[in-house]
């Protein structure tokens, strides 16, 4: 449009149309044609460079009014930088189980501290616990920098920064804290003095702590700090009770197979993982293989039911010791005679469920370990998992023994995440220490491992293990708690050894639509005047679980309920003698 | 005429230049306002992590745990006091259902027995790590930063001369 105005340059050298009027005026001479030129070429040159700002104008314009995209699009990149290193944990509710934090480290240039002595004394009113010979004798070293104290609490910089003290200065580090200390150590793990985690949820999930991407975003647990220091407190407190070497303890979600507390004792502070002993940093519940006695009895039980090789009716000789090859498979509570499935379960009678293993078989029996998972490593976010040691070969006795579980070394992990499946409706939910989505839980992966009538019958079973048999101390009114005891003598070289016991209790409340599974394990507990002496089971891992369950049950709000007792005895139509 | 033209572009030129001028020293303004306020943001941060780290500290369930038992007279839920369904609430009709005045259902004070550290100036002998809890509470309350812990202390304390 405007390129319409440019003469063209043919237009301005051919003989111009006035050529004639020229010649005219050639007598006036040469100069003024010579100016006529000059004066085109400027009027040329001068629209060349109108157009030029006449587009930068608008340009600068369309800039200043209409391109607000461009100033938008810089105040938006004033994200803060990324302060630290690595993406804090929390618990289901938010609430902090790991972070890092920038703390301050208090050092001294000794050529810029005055009085020494005045220095120390006004130090020594906010950090009283330095050790001032120690600093005297550093700071009068030929040096520029000497460390007073590393890590400071905010309180501490606070009070020394209001000292004033010429010559002393803060040094700010990257520090990787636990502010719930010893609660959740062994889920957790902890990290190197660099950053890296070396046990636990940050040494699984390192790559993803570290991710630069993700920082901001914190690893969501399916941890509940109340639930976990519920059951480390009432774990704490058996093992002090009963002077045991050791405990651990699993609450699960049956149906999510989330990890809501997963406890080891003992302990040790994640925040000072070198300072405590080797073998407290040992996480029993997933890395600990034990033969955990009775309670596998529920596996052989629900077996036995869904494979159709017995029906509550059944009954089991259980008059004597069972003796085969050179084994003597006693009872402990024996009873010395016939007992009906029911009463085998309740009872605990490892005769009768050495009866019921051989006719269930060697191959079903291991085709529905294999299928409840405790044949290999358990499924869980941690490294640390370990293998189950199974009887090789698998002959008739350790069918027998594997029944009620002996001759088989598996994790508590393994036992819970089975009996999760046993009774919520058959199906194997793999646990996981990550939170689930509320939403989704039906996407969760699910094998159906037991038929639905086999796990609630075997509900009522554990059940009534609570009300008739060996768990009663498990009870809590309104919770409906099923469960089954557990007492394994531990293996030592060539043999058992009947006064070191691993005593365990799972249970599942409320049994009629179980939501959760509680389990509690003591090693080597010591029966004391009040449990007359017993270390077994149902004397000092059922009440555990018992006040556990007494604890959770309100804060998960699982709505408690009227008794059923009547209801499960009528629906098993069980021949169950009274005692 | 090309004078006035000069003239005016000249004037142009100056205004341009006092503008532009004007507009860098505004920006360079602006741009250290962002500045200071991204490290404002980033020490906001640090501390927003900080006391989120402390108060998680001080929220621990141990903690918690001990300072309910001194001081407040609730105890943990027992399953008979959650009703399950609007059919277990008993109608006020049934003579079994003990009707009280609205006014009964003040706070327990817990007897000596069952908190013996309720008594003023409590001097319990303490397990080491209550003592490390009790220690920094001592420490963040003296704190000037933590007025308000100051002042649910002073709630707790008058409460306990009650």
């Amino acid at each position: 449009m405007i390129s319409g105005q440019r003469p063209s340059p043919d237009r301005r050298d051919a003989p111009p149309p006035l050529a004639r009027g020229a010649r005219r005026f050639r007598i006036d001479g040469v100069r003024k044609e010579a100016m006529e030129v000059a004066r085109n070429r400027v009027l040329v040159t001068a629209a060349m460079f109108f157009i030029g700002f006449v587009v930068m104008g608008v340009r600068l314009l369309d800039l200043g009014f209409f391109e607000r995209v461009v100033e938008t699009t810089i105040a938006a990149q004033g994200r803060a930088p990324v302060l630290t290193a690595r993406a804090d944990i929390v618990d289901l509710n938010g609430v902090v189980l790991a972070t890092n934090l920038k703390t301050a480290s208090l050092y001294a240039d000794p050529k810029r501290v005055i009085d020494v002595d005045d220095a120390l004394d006004k130090l020594q009113v906010a950090l009283p616990d330095i050790n001032r010979a120690d600093i005297v004798n550093r700071l009068s070293a030929d040096s520029r920098f000497v460390w007073i104290k590393r890590n400071l609490t905010p309180a501490e910089k606070w009070r020394i920064n209001s000292l004033g003290i010429p010559g002393f200065a803060f040094e700010d580090e990257d520090r990787r804290v636990y502010p719930q200390g010893r609660l959740a150590a062994h889920v957790l793990g902890f990290v190197d003095i660099d950053g890296r985690g070396l046990a636990g949820i940050e040494r699984f999930f390192d790559s993803r702590l570290m991710n630069p991407h993700s920082l901001h975003e914190p690893l969501k647990l399916a941890l509940d700090v109340r639930v976990q220091h519920i059951l480390r407190e009432e774990l704490a407190n058996a093992v002090d009770a009963f002077s045991a070497i050791g405990a651990a303890g699993l609450v699960l979600d049956a149906r999510t197979g989330e990890v809501l507390s997963m406890v080891s004792l003992p302990d040790y502070d994640p925040n000072e993982p070198k300072a405590s002993r080797k073998e407290t940093l040992f996480n029993r519940a997933v890395q600990g293989v034990y033969e955990l006695g009775s309670g596998l009895k529920t596996f052989t039980v629900a077996m036995a039911l869904d494979s159709g090789h017995a029906r509550l009716e059944s009954t089991y000789d259980a008059t004597k010791p069972l003796k085969i090859a050179r084994f003597t498979i006693n009872d402990y509570h024996a009873k010395a005679r016939w007992m009906s499935l029911p009463e085998v379960f309740i009872h605990s009678s490892n005769i009768g469920t050495a009866r019921m293993g051989m006719e269930i078989g060697a191959e079903t029996q291991r085709a529905y370990l294999d299928r409840l998972g405790l044949l290999k490593r358990p499924q869980i976010e941690l490294t640390e998992a370990a293998e189950p040691l199974l009887p090789h070969p698998w002959r008739e006795i350790s069918t027998m023994t594997v029944a009620f579980g002996h001759g088989i070394a598996i994790t508590p992990l393994h036992l819970a995440a089975g009996m999760a499946a046993v009774v919520n409706g058959g199906r194997l939910i793999p646990a996981t220490l990550l939170a689930q989505d509320a939403d989704n839980s039906t996407s969760v992966e699910a094998r159906r491992v037991l038929s639905s009538e086999t796990s609630a019958t075997m509900r009522r079973l554990l059940r009534l293990a609570v009300i008739e048999g060996t768990g009663g101390k498990a009870d809590v009114p309104g919770f409906e708690v099923g469960g089954k005891t557990g007492s394994a003598e531990k293996s030592a070289a060539g043999g058992y050894r009947r006064n070191a016991l691993l005593s365990s209790f799972i249970a599942t409340f409320p049994t009629d639509e179980p939501r959760y599974v509680v389990l509690a394990i003591i090693d080597e507990p010591k029966g004391t005047p009040e449990t007359f002496g017993y270390a077994t089971g149902g004397w000092t891992a059922a009440p555990v679980v018992g006040r556990v369950i007494a604890r959770i049950g309100p804060m998960l709000g699982v709505s408690p309920r009227q008794d059923q007792e009547n209801a499960i005895r009528n629906a098993l139509l069980l021949p169950v003698r009274e005692e | 005429m090309i004078r006035l033209a000069n003239i005016a572009a000249l004037a142009v030129v100056v205004a341009a230049g006092v503008g532009l001028y004007q507009l860098k020293y505004n920006t360079e303004r602006v741009q250290e306002e962002v500045r200071a306020l991204k490290s404002q943001i980033t020490a906001d941060e640090a501390a927003i992590k900080v006391l989120r780290a402390e108060w998680t500290y001080l929220a621990r369930p141990e903690r918690l745990e001990t300072l309910g038992n001194r001081y407040l007279a609730l105890r943990p839920t027992q399953a008979g006091q959650i009703i399950g369904s609007i059919e277990e609430v008993p109608l006020r009709d049934n003579p079994s259902t003990v009707v009280a005045q609205a006014d009964d259902f003040r706070i327990v004070q817990p007897t000596p027995v069952r908190a013996p550290a309720l008594r003023p100036a409590p001097t319990p002998a303490p397990a080491p790590d209550r003592e490390e809890a009790e220690e920094r509470y001592q420490e963040v309350r003296h704190d000037p930063g933590n007025d308000l812990l100051v002042r649910i202390h002073t709630t707790l304390t008058e409460r306990q001369h009650d």
